[in-house]
């Protein structure tokens, strides 16, 4: 593949059809058409009338204010709150097991806001897109509000008392223990030692009771292969900070897989061209997935070719040219022998030669890369051999106890897959007594065809923690509604030795219990066991525990009660951790696996795969993570087939996904499950592959999430232990009918004007200027404008953007903007201050991507602030491009003027919340805005005046750093730095004058105060 | 545009009167002179004209808030557990506290949600509350005497060459 380098503009497109000049008319869109709702008529002579006597009242009502507002001060005030000043609490983040650290921000005791805890060793100040979100679950007017009872046989959810709830408990789970039958745990993954401590003193309550964890998203395979190959079941820490090279076999590490967070941030470190060094990404999947995104080089090859690939490596690395001491190991040449490289290249469609080179790269960078696959990305067959074939690569190449460390273990996935299918086995059989589901929603998520809602039904006792009557809450008898992680007591342990708290942020909304103090309550009715006595809270129990196993551990100088608000205020303590060092591989692993089949040529294989926004679909009812487009695809409110641009011009499926309103309807037929699904085409998908996303289709999530989309997980299998989510046999049949399919990009192009530009590391380093299409000065009929004081400024190094999307959210949750649904962004109407723009280039069947954050530019010449004819838009004295809402009239003169396409327009009237609890989650120190008036970007104008006021209130000058916006705030990799241009010892200001600076649309000579930085791609065969 | 046929008039004129409406109630928006009854008959006359209580003794958060707000119940009990204990309007509000109960008063300055005022810059320029809120020491009711409208907070600002930037308050 050759690649325009340096000289002249790569073409970039967001769709085959902008690709091939095919874009739909703006007319066709949707997004002019005049509304049906227009009133056209006019009144008749009674409305006259009536209007005429309306607006004699609105004379008459001058007398007194409408309405007669109370103010309703504290009985007595709380020390720590002064109405108008927000206080922010150390806690980490429950919505995924990820547990990053996390800073809440509460005003008058309202949660409004999550932050990464800058402090956190793992995660830093970042947070994921679907952690920004989880603020908002916790006022979801479908949450249940008290404990509920079910009726199993018509499924009719009733509110009950706590008495009523418990006494209905103990009387399952102690005829359970009669009748002889297990009573068993669900959980999801739980990062908290305290809470697993306290779930073993629960099952010691009964003569017969496991705990059975289940994770949809599993990285079961991973932890078996650890051991059978190191003796551990285990999930190693990964350290990308120390990685050259890093080779992902179908890992989503920077979208989806375990701790995105923590690893983008640590990838990204050793990507910053300035350093003299760059990490090298090559990606090897079927799918396009966010991190093959930012792949340097990316292999496309079915899932079924995996598990060769990998052991062709090896092969390369052990028999073809046999280098390091395993290489001496004849059980391990003996069973990569057979998978030479040449003969896997051929059969999986990758470049000749291509697995040689990489072998040799990675050998040149012995020590000091990583290797990593997908746990779910191959066959359930080939899952763990995929895995133990990573784990001898890591071995092999001296990776092992330096990028991967087993004494900082993660805890963060913890699921087995043969537990749970074995489990909903011994239901079926009537061996079960009680079940009692947390975290997790088996029935929703557990492939069809491992048939868990029949096998509920088999069980005496069936209790739900969830915090909604959820596809399994409604299997139950009761539920026990878990309050959300920012009304309770946790810790977490993600990864060993760092450990962090979760404290309540607010008293619980509704009438729920955490889940427990729940099983506390119930171990004391059951009257047995060792907590047959406990008369301690949960929080009780917590703290004891740190007074017990932290703190001798964290070995601080300070006593407990000092150590342990300390912990509170920081969030997170450090324990020492046990030496480190390379495990040896036990090639015995290599032995016990299947042997490999090739799928047949041309077979159509299925994969699913959790989406950056949905995940796994246990926050689906969120609106806010439904509106945020997935970063690939750029959909919202919708999972598709995703198809590659090949196959899809074989089926003459093309034309019927190029506009990108309106998708034809495919039969996704896996044999023993089928469902319709609009058809995309994914360029980069593997022409073999089908993907579709999981975490859609929920049918008891609530009011946002059901009948979103398709479940995916019903074509799932569930074969010999094992749940499959990759190469699954599937058919797919036109249906003839066609679906909206709500894409945020692909309506918009460039028009070919170079918005973005790129170089590879290899010329940046010949000429740091290298690719950036940047002219320096050009003429104006402007004046400059003089800015005497402060001068923000933004730095967007597209290098370091990955695309996760967590800025949106992050826009979102600060600024009050509203998710609009699929209807209005079908009409290209989202409100989205901030966007990702997804461009590919090249080939389209396996492009390059680049990621592009878009948002106000705060321009100097600024187009829109001309056009205004009220002067609602206006240049402040600082550089900001400001907007005055209760100025603005609607015209939308600015938003046509604008180069960027940043404004957005009120349509609807948003502020309007019908939820009251909906309201709660409002900043408010942002104007919410009213129908009919246009907003954009502020560079989070509120949290400019917060820094200046915090530094006048000191008396010291402004820091650099001090006011960060919040996409700057939340971005895992720092791609996004603010500041003020007028110091010229800012971050800001030197990335400003940087080589890899340059302006977007430099000749409109709009002068933006945004700065981005040249995207470097570290390609294979282009040196460094 | 055709001739202005009885069609054309009409809206004409519902624009016209509605304009008169609105104009007139708009107007009345800036509230100078209201003057509600309280739930309590709160005198500042007692507490901050005879008695010199401090402002900022009942209004604290006016120094470090936006806010000034109205002191909590805990604030009127400081005094009130021993002063006056036989007023009758005392025993209702110690009966409320008593009974977990706030104090529903009525609010009389209010702002519009799109304007940002921090109480606490403009004290610690040394703006007397009474520059805004007029002479409350002598205010058995408290009256709204300023129109607390946009002219009327430009024109100090003008004079005292404070900010005029949009941003400074409309964000």
């Amino acid at each position: 593949m050759s690649h325009v380098v340096g000289n002249g503009p790569k073409k970039y497109w967001t769709s085959l059809a902008d690709r091939e000049g095919r874009l739909p008319s703006a007319e066709s869109t949707g997004e002019f058409k005049t509304p049906s709702e227009t009133p056209t008529a006019l009144p008749s002579r009674r409305e006259f009338l009536k209007l005429l006597s309306a607006g004699a009242a609105f004379a008459a009502a001058g007398c007194a204010r409408k309405p007669v507002e109370k103010v309703l001060p504290y009985l007595r005030a709380p020390e720590e709150i002064t109405p108008g000043n927000a206080v922010y609490y150390a806690t980490t983040c429950g919505e995924c097991p990820a547990a990053c650290g996390a800073v809440v921000k509460t005003r008058e005791g309202r949660p409004i806001k999550l932050e990464g805890n800058p402090d956190h060793p793992l995660t830093g100040g970042g947070l994921c897109a679907r952690g920004q979100a989880s603020v908002l679950n916790l006022y979801d007017p479908d949450r249940l509000r008290s404990p509920s009872i079910v009726d199993r046989t018509t499924g009719a959810v009733r509110a009950a008392t706590w008495g009523e709830l418990d006494k209905k408990a103990v009387l399952g789970l102690k005829q359970a223990a009669e009748q002889g039958k297990a009573v068993i745990l669900l959980t999801g993954t739980i990062t908290s030692p305290s809470t697993l401590a306290l779930i073993d003193g629960f099952l010691a309550s009964f003569p017969s009771a496991e705990h059975v964890v289940y994770e949809p998203v599993s990285s079961d395979a991973l932890a078996r292969a650890q051991e059978s190959c190191y003796g551990e079941r285990i999930i190693p820490g990964l350290d990308f900070g120390k990685a050259d090279v890093v080779v992902s076999l179908g890992s989503d590490f920077l979208g989806t897989w375990l701790s995105p967070v923590e690893f983008a941030r640590a990838f990204s470190s050793r990507r910053r061209p300035e350093s003299g060094a760059m990490a090298r990404l090559v990606v090897i999947e079927s799918s396009m997935s966010l991190t093959g995104t930012n792949a340097d080089q990316r292999l496309r090859v079915r899932p079924e070719h995996l598990y060769p690939v990998a052991m062709a490596l090896a092969n390369e690395l052990l028999v073809r040219e046999p280098r390091g001491p395993l290489a001496a190991d004849a059980v391990i040449v003996n069973a990569v022998r057979t998978f030479r490289a040449n003969g896997v290249e051929a059969a999986a469609g990758i470049p000749e030669g291509s697995l040689a080179a990489l072998a040799n790269r990675l050998w040149e960078a012995r020590g000091r890369g990583l290797i990593l696959a997908g746990p779910q990305a191959a066959p359930a067959a080939h899952a763990v051999g995929l895995q133990v074939a990573v784990n001898l690569l890591n071995s092999a190449l001296g990776n092992e106890g330096v990028t991967l460390d087993a004494s900082t273990a993660s805890r963060q996935s913890a699921g087995s897959e043969e537990a749970v299918t074995r489990l909903v086995e011994r239901m079926r059989a009537g061996d079960i007594g009680a079940l009692l589901v947390h975290g997790v929603n088996p029935a929703y998520s557990l492939p069809g065809a491992v048939g868990f809602a029949e096998a509920a039904k088999r069980v005496g006792f069936v209790a739900s923690f969830a915090d909604r009557a959820d596809e399994t809450a409604m299997l139950s008898d009761i539920i026990s509604p878990d309050t959300h992680f920012l009304e309770s007591w946790n810790d977490h342990e993600p990864r060993r030795g760092v450990w962090s708290l979760t404290q309540p942020a607010i008293a619980p909304l509704y009438d729920v219990r955490p889940f427990q103090e729940t099983l506390l309550a119930w171990c004391r009715y059951v009257g047995t066991g060792p907590f047959a006595t406990i008369t301690a809270t949960w929080h009780d129990w917590l703290r004891d525990r740190w007074r017990r196993e932290v703190y001798p551990a964290a070995d601080a100088a300070a006593p407990f009660e000092l150590f342990w608000e300390g912990a509170l205020r920081e969030g997170v303590v450090r324990t020492g951790k046990p030496a480190s060092g390379p495990r040896s591989f036990r090639s015995g692993a290599l032995t016990t696996l299947p042997e490999w089949t090739a799928p047949a040529e041309g077979s159509l294989s299925l994969v699913l795969y959790p989406s950056v926004s949905l995940y796994d679909g246990r926050s689906a009812n969120n609106a806010w993570i439904q509106e945020v487009p997935d970063p690939v695809t750029k959909i919202s409110w919708d999972n598709v087939v995703l198809i590659a641009p090949s196959r899809a011009r074989d089926l003459g499926l093309l034309g019927a996904t190029e506009n990108h309103l309106s998708a034809e309807v495919l039969t996704v037929d896996a044999g023993h499950a089928s469902f319709d699904l609009p058809v995309q085409v994914q360029p980069g998908l593997h022409p073999d592959v089908i993907a579709i996303a999981i975490g859609y289709g929920r049918r008891a999530a609530g009011r946002i999430g059901n009948g979103v989309g398709q479940n995916a997980y019903a074509l799932a299998q569930a074969t010999g232990g094992r749940i499959g989510t990759a190469g699954i046999p599937v058919k797919i049949n036109p249906t003839g009918k066609r679906a909206t399919v709500a894409m945020s990009q692909g309506h918009q192009s460039t028009e070919e004007r170079p918005i973005l530009f790129e170089t590879s590391f290899a010329e940046y380093q010949k000429d740091p200027h290298a690719g950036n299409g940047s002219h320096g000065h050009l003429p104006s009929m402007w004046s400059r404008h003089k800015y005497a004081g402060h001068k923000w400024g933004m730095a967007i190094d597209l290098t370091a953007c990955i695309g996760c999307s967590a800025c949106m959210v992050a826009c979102r949750s600060e600024n009050n903007i509203p998710a609009v649904g699929k209807k209005v962004v079908l009409q290209g109407r989202e409100m989205d201050w901030i966007r990702i723009d997804r461009y590919y280039s090249g080939d389209p069947e396996n492009p390059e991507t680049a990621h592009q954050p878009m948002l106000c530019q705060h321009c100097e010449n600024a187009p829109c602030e001309t056009v205004c004819p009220v002067l609602a838009t206006t240049h402040s004295s600082e550089g900001l491009n400001v907007q005055t809402y209760n100025r603005c009239v609607g015209t939308r003169y600015c938003s046509n003027n604008c180069p960027y396409k940043v404004r957005r327009f009120n349509w609807w009237e948003y502020s309007d919340v019908k939820e009251k609890s909906l309201r709660l989650v409002l900043n408010p120190d942002v104007t919410v805005r009213t129908k009919g008036i246009m907003e954009k970007c502020t560079f989070c104008v509120q949290r400019i005046r917060d820094g200046k006021e915090r530094a006048k209130a000191l008396g010291v000058p402004l820091p650099d750093g001090d006011i960060q916006t919040a996409c700057m705030q939340t971005c895992p990799t720092n791609a996004i730095v603010f500041g003020d241009l007028n110091d010229p010892n800012s971050r800001v200001a030197k990335l400003a004058k940087n080589e890899r600076g340059f302006t977007v649309l430099e000749e409109l000579n709009t002068l933006p105060s945004i700065t981005y930085q040249t995207k470097v791609r570290n390609r294979e065969g282009e040196g460094a | 545009m055709g001739p202005l046929t009885g069609n054309r008039i009409l809206p004409i004129l519902v624009v016209a009167v509605l304009g008169a409406g609105a104009w007139t109630f708009f107007d009345s928006f800036s509230n100078v002179g209201y003057a509600p009854e309280q739930p309590i008959p709160f005198s500042h006359t007692i507490h901050a004209g005879t008695n010199k209580i401090p402002c900022l003794y009942c209004h604290g958060p006016a120094e470090r808030s936006r806010h000034a707000t109205v002191p909590a119940s805990n604030v009127c009990m400081n005094c009130h557990t021993v002063v006056a204990t036989d007023k009758p309007n005392i025993q209702t509000l110690t009966n409320m506290v008593n009974a977990q109960q706030s104090v529903p008063w009525v609010r009389v300055h209010r702002l519009p949600d799109h304007v940002y005022f921090p109480h606490k810059w403009h004290v610690a320029k040394g703006i007397a509350c009474q520059q805004c809120h007029g002479p409350v020491e002598t205010m058995d009711v408290v009256k709204q005497v300023a129109p607390l409208k946009m002219g009327w907070c430009i024109s100090c600002h003008r004079q005292n060459q404070a900010t005029q930037e949009c941003s400074a308050c409309h964000m």
